[in-house]
């Protein structure tokens, strides 16, 4: 009897689940070894992981707050997948989005009081937006890599923050960030620390999933990213498509952005992202490019920062690049895993 | 043929009771194969018979569910290609599996015993060298693959299955890709090889050549074997009904009325050359409702450029090109769509569909507009419903609507794009008004090809313009009421078919214009 690989004709959603929680549970053990070698007692430490984004409901909400920026970036990097595109730049797409959010609520026109929310998530989704259109207008126009151009233009996007938080904008206590926003411009809180946002990102994944499926726009973009050649022989307005799709997954990273300075921060400072933008590409990766599949990983990467940080607090000598090392070690795992998902190990008889 | 006697030693292999299923399909169903020394044994079938499925089988590719396979009277389990070969059974694919930067020697080698960590090339090279001369297959051994034409990259594969010590050789539709010529140097080589008790299964959906080089036939349809047994008494028309399951009649030709509108004319039109397209220089013709235009020329001459003019993908520069009676809306497909072309391109699997989506997908991809779609909402429900009815129209064989395009047979990924192009329609007519076809038949199977000519003339009995691109002259007599040349990006002529000869046109196609034939006499003005 021996084993032998063998292709599945289909991928499973049990078996990529299995695959998830198994690289989840493999990573684990692979924290702990490292908790062993810093010298924290892996054991307790793999705790504090675990207690600290869920044990408590302050730790709940902080999870689920930051599940808010990962969320709507991982959407605006898988978003660009389903074209083939790759948007490394969710990144700046936050930074101009909480710059455009922050133009409107500090030096904009005066709005009456009810139109204020609604327009400082526009300026926001505005300013992605056409920060993600920058690229897709270079790769549809000089077929500019699209890689490195959304790359390069996270650094343009945060040194604007820059210019304007330690020049015009420079708050009156002489530090670097903005006055804080009127009350008038902050996201209502549900619970905690947590702030609306939590709601728009879950019904534009819920949006985006139907839209994928149920619309000709949505339609017409798989023909895109199943064959271009094939849209354009169909009569797609293929140019049309990829600058709109880039331009909402831009909007999404640029909701990101608002909801930080407008919801969470409630001023513009140069660190408002700890580098969600990059964080988002291994989300949408994990969750296979499936919309809905992002919200849930971003979750758990959600999860992974808070858990961090308690580790820190309660672990002087982890360092915060463990967590770092433990995401690493997940999105090796997963798509290691993918390799199962698609084949098989079957037994087979006899032979000499 | 010495020995083609049943006793057992004479069997070299026997397949039994093969079955291999995917999902939704059932490739192999209880198959039988017999192969005996010194015996080129011809393994027939159409596109998705079971025949490439059966050969995986044999060389390990694919594990059957059920079967057995015994070799030289031994039962054995083909766990993987290696295990083949070391039985002595090689196959030649139809596209050759070799690597493009190594020389032909180096692929010969690749994978044997001698190429340890250190190769004794000249060892190698002589044995090589000596098979080489036996059979006749005299090639350069030390040029790069890349380099080589298809027809010297097949002789590669077969050294490299005679310096492994193959006893059975497996030939996949070796003849597409060479030229007469060649094909004859390849039935030598075969004939020497069965002649020194080598067994060979070739495997082809081409009567004549089977009728040629074969001792036995084994004829597969629908994943089962329909009829296995000698060569003697068999003709052309017997294997094409086992292999077809009913008779296929020549296509009957009648005189045909075209005096109906003009549907399409181009005068002095030229195109760019762009990308992969070359260009076009001063074409000019008309086309008639309910004619069929042939237009033939060595590959590369603006066929497709030709046709990517017509159906709107591409632009000229000069000259002008009128549709139904207006100038064409050139550069905007959607609005050709709507005014009833239909274009079944060259490029099936990448322009013509995309194979990653689902057949449905595929299906509508010239009509969601028009019918399934309502302030942007797709009516999934409804194109599903349609699906069905053109998968039941043009009979093909898939799953469903949901399958993926990419597991569907050659012949039937052509029927998609034909199903979805015949539908170009406009609400009041019954047929497309222009189709453009670009080679719509090659690579297909006899029965295939012959079921897909039959719809282009349906459709062109419903009224529309055919403008059919090949460069299989039977075909372009068989259908055309008019056939026009190609040659590098000119139209050298275009007569009724009546004042044409195959040779005529094959001399067109290496641009000779016979004196009697001046250029454009045959185009009357419309």
């Amino acid at each position: 009897m021996s084993l032998k690989l063998e292709r599945r004709a289909d991928t499973s959603l049990p078996a990529e689940a299995l695959v998830l929680l198994a690289s989840i549970l493999l990573a684990t053990m692979v924290g702990a070894v490292v908790f062993a070698a810093v010298g924290a007692p892996p054991l307790s430490a793999l705790w504090v992981l675990l207690r600290e984004p869920f044990g408590s409901s302050f730790g709940l909400s902080e999870t689920i707050l930051k599940t808010i920026p990962l969320a709507f970036c991982a959407l605006a990097v898988a978003l660009a997948l389903k074209i083939d595109m790759w948007n490394i730049g969710a990144e700046g797409q936050l930074y101009m989005g909480a710059l455009a959010g922050s133009w409107l609520a500090l030096h904009g026109p005066n709005l009456p009081t009810p139109l204020r929310l609604p327009a400082i998530l526009l300026a926001g989704a505005l300013g992605g937006a056409v920060w993600a259109a920058i690229p897709a207008m270079l790769k549809v126009y000089g077929d500019v890599n699209e890689i490195i151009s959304t790359l390069m233009l996270n650094y343009v996007a945060i040194a604007w923050v820059e210019y304007f938080v330690y020049g015009p904008w420079k708050g009156a206590d002489g530090f670097p960030y903005t006055a804080t926003f009127h009350e008038s411009w902050q996201l209502p809180l549900l619970y905690r620390r947590v702030h609306v946002g939590i709601l728009l990102v879950l019904a534009l994944a819920l949006l985006l999933y139907w839209a994928e499926r149920r619309t000709a726009l949505g339609y017409e973009v798989r023909v895109v990213g199943a064959s271009v050649r094939n849209a354009h022989y169909g009569g797609i307005p293929v140019l049309s498509r990829l600058l709109l799709l880039m331009a909402v997954a831009g909007a999404a990273a640029g909701l990101a952005g608002v909801g930080e300075v407008s919801g969470v921060e409630h001023r513009l400072h140069a660190g408002i992202s700890p580098g969600y933008g990059y964080t988002a590409i291994i989300i949408a990766f994990l969750a296979r490019r499936n919309l809905l599949a992002t919200v849930g990983v971003a979750f758990i990467f959600a999860a992974l920062v808070v858990g961090g940080d308690g580790l820190q607090m309660a672990f002087p000598q982890v360092s915060s690049a463990v967590v770092q090392l433990l995401q690493g070690t997940l999105l090796l795992l997963v798509l290691t895993g993918g390799f199962f998902t698609r084949y098989r190990l079957v037994r087979s008889r006899g032979g000499r | 043929m010495p020995a083609l006697l049943e006793s057992p030693e004479n069997i070299v292999l026997e397949m039994q009771g093969i079955r291999k299923s995917f999902p939704g399909v059932t490739a192999n169903d209880g198959v039988q194969l017999r192969l005996r020394r010194g015996e080129i044994h011809a393994l027939l079938g159409e596109n998705g018979a079971g025949k490439s499925t059966l050969m995986s089988v044999l060389v390990g590719l694919y594990r059957p569910d059920s079967g057995s396979i015994a070799v030289r009277g031994t039962p054995v389990v083909m766990r993987n290609p290696r295990r083949a070969l070391r039985l002595g059974i090689c196959m030649v694919h139809q596209h050759f599996l070799q690597s493009q930067r190594h020389t032909a020697l180096q692929n010969i080698a690749l994978g044997h015993a001698y190429l340890r960590l250190f190769p004794r090339w000249s060892r190698i090279r002589g044995q090589v060298e000596r098979a080489a001369q036996k059979y006749g297959l005299g090639l350069d051994l030390d040029a790069p693959i890349a380099l080589m034409p298809v027809g010297e990259r097949q002789k590669v594969e077969i050294l490299r299955a005679l310096f492994h010590g193959a006893s059975i050789l497996v030939l996949d539709e070796p003849t597409a890709v060479l030229s007469r010529q060649e094909t004859e140097i390849l039935f030598q080589v075969l004939r020497s090889f069965a002649a020194e008790g080598g067994s060979v299964i070739f495997i082809s959906h081409k009567l004549d050549e089977v009728l040629d080089i074969a001792h036995r036939v084994t004829v597969m349809r629908k994943g089962r074997t329909v009829f296995s047994g000698p060569m003697a008494g068999m003709d052309a028309p017997r294997l094409a009904r086992l292999m077809v399951g009913r008779d296929i009649h020549p296509q009957q030709r009648k005189a045909r009325d075209l005096s109906g509108p003009t549907v399409l004319s181009l005068r002095d039109v030229s195109v760019r050359a762009s990308g992969p397209l070359p260009s076009l220089r001063q074409v000019s013709f008309h086309l008639k409702k309910g004619e069929i235009l042939g237009m033939a020329g060595v590959s590369g001459s603006g066929q497709r450029t030709l046709a990517h003019l017509l159906a709107g993908l591409q632009r000229h520069h000069a000259g002008s090109f009128q549709l139904f009676g207006r100038p064409a809306p050139v550069g905007d497909v959607r609005a050709f769509t709507r005014m009833g072309v239909a274009h079944v391109p060259q490029d099936r699997n990448r322009t013509g569909l995309a194979s990653g989506l689902s057949v449905m997908e595929n299906l509508v991809l010239k009509h969601y507009r028009q019918l399934f779609c309502r302030r942007g909402i797709m009516a999934w429900d409804r194109a599903r419903a349609w699906s069905v009815e053109r998968i039941q129209e043009l009979d093909i064989q898939c799953p469903g609507p949901g399958a993926r395009t990419a597991s569907l047979s050659g012949g039937n990924v052509q029927k998609v794009i034909l199903a979805r192009e015949l539908a170009v329609r406009r609400p009041q007519d019954s047929a497309p008004r222009l189709v453009v076809a670009a080679y719509p038949c090659r690579g297909l199977d006899v029965g295939a090809a012959q079921e897909l000519r039959r719809r282009l003339l349906a459709s062109r009995d419903l009224g529309s313009a055919v403008l059919l691109i090949s460069e299989d002259l039977d075909e372009l007599f068989s259908l055309s009421d008019r056939i026009g040349v190609l040659f590098r990006g000119r139209l050298l002529g275009l007569y009724p078919r009546e004042q044409l000869s195959r040779e005529l046109v094959g001399l067109m196609m290496g641009g000779h214009v016979p004196p009697h034939l001046e250029l454009g006499k045959g185009e009357s003005e419309p």
